[in-house]
């Protein structure tokens, strides 16, 4: 029993770093455009058919097909900023969500004519890791420091640059950085092409770990939501804390009772710091 | 002069007559409501080529002039979307707005299992095509949903009666030392199966080390697998939909998982092509799974005269229409139950009881008798009788266990219809077998 659990904290701390990438997009364009992209997850479905594409017809290397789908990720994303969300601005919120909530359908029924309801994945023979009675996941191995290092980068990006200064100004007082001379829409643009292309590294991540079809994103918007809300909208500390304490919740409940047990002791988890603490762990009272 | 008039006159009438009556027949038409998941998870899991089945056995019928030679099948589609809320929607409209006697399809046991009682409330015929829990007939005396198909109980009950008849390839004498582990998605499929699985593996007095359902939803299977590794079962019999399969394979080999034997139950372990492109063909290959045998693996010498060749045309056709000439199961189920219910149950509907009406349908099907063979799904029909405790059930079906090696299948059990050895316990080249 001691070494189940302990391989399931193991791959708790992994599914960690995974889901913490998966959430910081959404974090971040929650943080700075102060929109809920709820096709997030669908954006991942996306950039994962794009990395298959290039990959298999294509006949593009692998890797170098990654950071073309990270790329096309980053387009899309600016194409987003430019034909959903510009116009919607200035909108209540309501129409905001329900916009947003319609592309789900659009990029599935997109992904539906385009690539048909096949599963398709990248058959890759990952290496195995093994310490005497103890295997690591090496496709969540790569993810996790995959994320690590993306994240860390990301930090640097928005902590030592002059760009990440404005996307932060941006984030935390609009008029305050017009008054600078920060132009928002540019930072706009900038957001989601980011959120676009951590979308887009997300499922470069998760080539080896899953086959895709048009209805994958689904599971993972709502993974990313429960992360993001539960570490506090917009606060991307908050939101990676909350990714290490789901997955290895969930990862260790799992093995001690189901999975099915695991996803309700995460959702519980959730509705309490609701009720206790209702901006989340590291949000503040808006 | 007048008597040559008259000949003119007649045979000019015959030739009108001849030719408004056929246009007359070829007016008649019959509406078939087909409902499968064409979009959504079941989809790729068989829904699709449940569909391209059956209509591979629509155009089939219609080339040779229709029902009986008398009514063209004219099927009227809907997407059930691999989700029960729109597929209830979508089966209402066809048996209210659309009023067709007949729906046939459904990929889920999750979708057939509501979808029964609202046939029986509207009268309207369910033709059961793919979905196999026991749930959707068991003890519910329905008298107008029927099913050509086999059972889940018969999918559990196969694999486990196939172990036990091989205990010598284990290295052992006695069925108690053999451990098994039964995993299962928590829907009405995988617990009809993984109910069989464990009321089988009583009877023979094997040894059940583990067993957890899961739901095909998941993103992670992990912790199963860390359950799995620590039970140390030679058995695993697993039931599944596509990308949970695919999941356990992956996931299985990075964490070390060994076992003498891996089995499926159909939907995600019966497209071998398909979770071989998906996830590479070393991580299945060796595995066995359970379901009717596809068209293409039937000996077509054991069938009736004449259902060989509907086999080679439906092929034929099948490779023509959707370039496919390795077709998966289901699209041979589409196909066979498709042309049971065209070919024979209308027939006879329309000789004995003179029209297409559900109650007429009914009727016919409880009448149908075939024996084996005697369809192009290998095995033969009687459907159970309203008193039965799975009315409506065809008792004379039964799927097949196959074994996928070096991408080939073969049909491991029953021995009757075998063509290969089942190869147990599982090789030190699958990425399973203990070395």
């Amino acid at each position: 029993m001691f070494e189940q659990i302990l391989m399931a904290l193991i791959n708790g701390i992994l599914l960690g770093g995974v889901l913490a990438l998966l959430a910081f997009g959404l974090n971040l364009i929650f943080g700075v455009v102060k929109i809920i992209h709820m096709a997030y997850g669908q954006f991942v479905m996306l950039g994962f058919y794009f990395i298959y594409t290039f990959h298999t017809s294509w006949h593009i290397p692998l890797l170098l097909a990654m950071a073309l789908g990270i790329a096309a990720m980053g387009l899309i994303g600016i194409l987003t900023q430019l034909l959903v969300i510009n116009p919607l601005l200035n909108a209540p919120r309501l129409n905001q969500l329900l916009a947003l909530a319609s592309l789900i359908i659009v990029v599935e029924n997109l992904a539906q004519v385009i690539w048909g309801a096949d599963y398709r994945g990248i058959p890759l023979s990952m290496p195995i890791i093994q310490f005497g009675e103890i295997f690591i996941r090496s496709s969540f191995l790569i993810a996790f420091i995959g994320a690590i290092v993306t994240l860390w980068f990301l930090y640097l990006f928005l902590n030592r640059t002059y760009l990440g200064l404005g996307i932060r100004a941006v984030a935390q007082d609009l008029e305050m950085a017009k008054g600078m001379g920060i132009n928002p829409k540019v930072i706009y643009y900038i957001t989601l092409m980011t959120g676009g292309a951590l979308s887009g590294l997300v499922a470069a991540f998760f080539v080896p770990i899953y086959t895709v079809h048009p209805h994958f994103g689904a599971s993972f918007t709502l993974m990313a939501f429960v992360i993001v809300v539960f570490g506090g909208m917009g606060n991307l500390m908050g939101g990676f804390i909350s990714a290490f304490i789901i997955g290895i919740v969930t990862s260790v409940t799992a093995v001690l009772s189901s999975k099915e047990v695991a996803d309700i002791v995460a959702l519980l988890m959730f509705i309490g710091m609701m009720m206790v603490r209702p901006e989340g762990l590291l949000g503040t009272e808006s | 002069m007048m008597k040559k008039c008259l000949v003119t006159v007649i045979a000019l009438g015959l030739c009108v007559g001849s030719v408004f009556g056929t246009a007359l027949a070829q007016d008649k038409e019959f509406k078939l409501g087909v409902l499968f998941s064409m979009t959504g998870a079941f989809a790729p899991a068989g829904g699709l080529a449940g569909y391209q089945g059956t209509m591979v056995a629509v155009d089939m019928i219609n080339a040779r002039g229709g029902i009986a030679g008398q009514y063209k099948v004219v099927p009227v589609i809907a997407d059930a979307q691999s989700n029960p809320d729109t597929s209830i929607r979508e089966g209402q409209r066809l048996m209210t707005v659309e009023n067709v006697p007949v729906v046939l399809g459904v990929f889920s046991s999750a979708i057939a299992v509501p979808l029964a009682p609202m046939a029986e409330q509207y009268k309207k015929i369910f033709w059961v095509i793919i979905a196999i829990s026991d749930k959707v007939v068991q003890d519910r005396h329905l008298n107008y949903t029927f099913r050509v198909q086999p059972t889940g109980s018969q999918w559990g009950q196969s694999t486990v009666t196939m172990f036990n008849e091989n205990l010598e390839k284990f290295g052992i004498k006695s069925a108690s030392e053999v451990r098994v582990a039964v995993i299962y998605e928590d829907g009405p499929y995988g617990s009809s199966v993984a109910a069989a699985n464990k009321e089988k593996v009583k009877e023979f007095g094997m040894n059940l080390v583990m067993e957890e359902a899961y739901s095909h939803k998941t993103n992670d299977l992990s912790s199963l697998i860390f359950k799995l590794k620590s039970a140390k079962p030679d058995v695993i019999l697993h039931t599944g939909y596509f990308p949970d399969v695919v999941l356990f394979f992956r996931q299985a080999r990075e964490l070390g998982l060994k076992t003498k034997a891996i089995a499926g139950h159909g939907a995600g372990h019966a497209n071998m092509p398909k979770l071989a492109e998906a996830a590479g063909g070393e991580l299945m290959n060796y595995c066995f799974n359970v379901d009717p045998a596809p068209a293409q693996l039937l000996d077509r010498s054991k069938l009736a005269p004449g259902n060989g060749d509907v086999v080679g045309e439906f092929l034929k056709r099948y490779e023509e229409k959707f370039k496919d000439n390795n077709p998966p199961t289901h699209a041979t189920q589409g196909f066979g139950h498709t042309w049971i219910l065209l070919n024979d149950v209308l027939p006879l509907a329309l000789e004995k009881y003179g029209d297409l009406s559900p109650d007429s349908i009914r009727k016919a099907a409880l009448d149908i008798e075939i024996p084996d063979g005697g369809t192009p799904c290998g095995y033969g029909v009687k459907f159970a009788p309203p008193e039965h405790a799975l009315s409506g059930q065809n008792l004379r079906s039964y799927p097949v266990v196959a074994q996928s090696v070096g991408g080939k299948l073969s049909i491991a059990w029953p021995g009757a219809l075998q063509t290969a050895q089942p190869v147990i316990p599982l090789p030190a080249d699958s990425p399973y077998g203990i070395k």
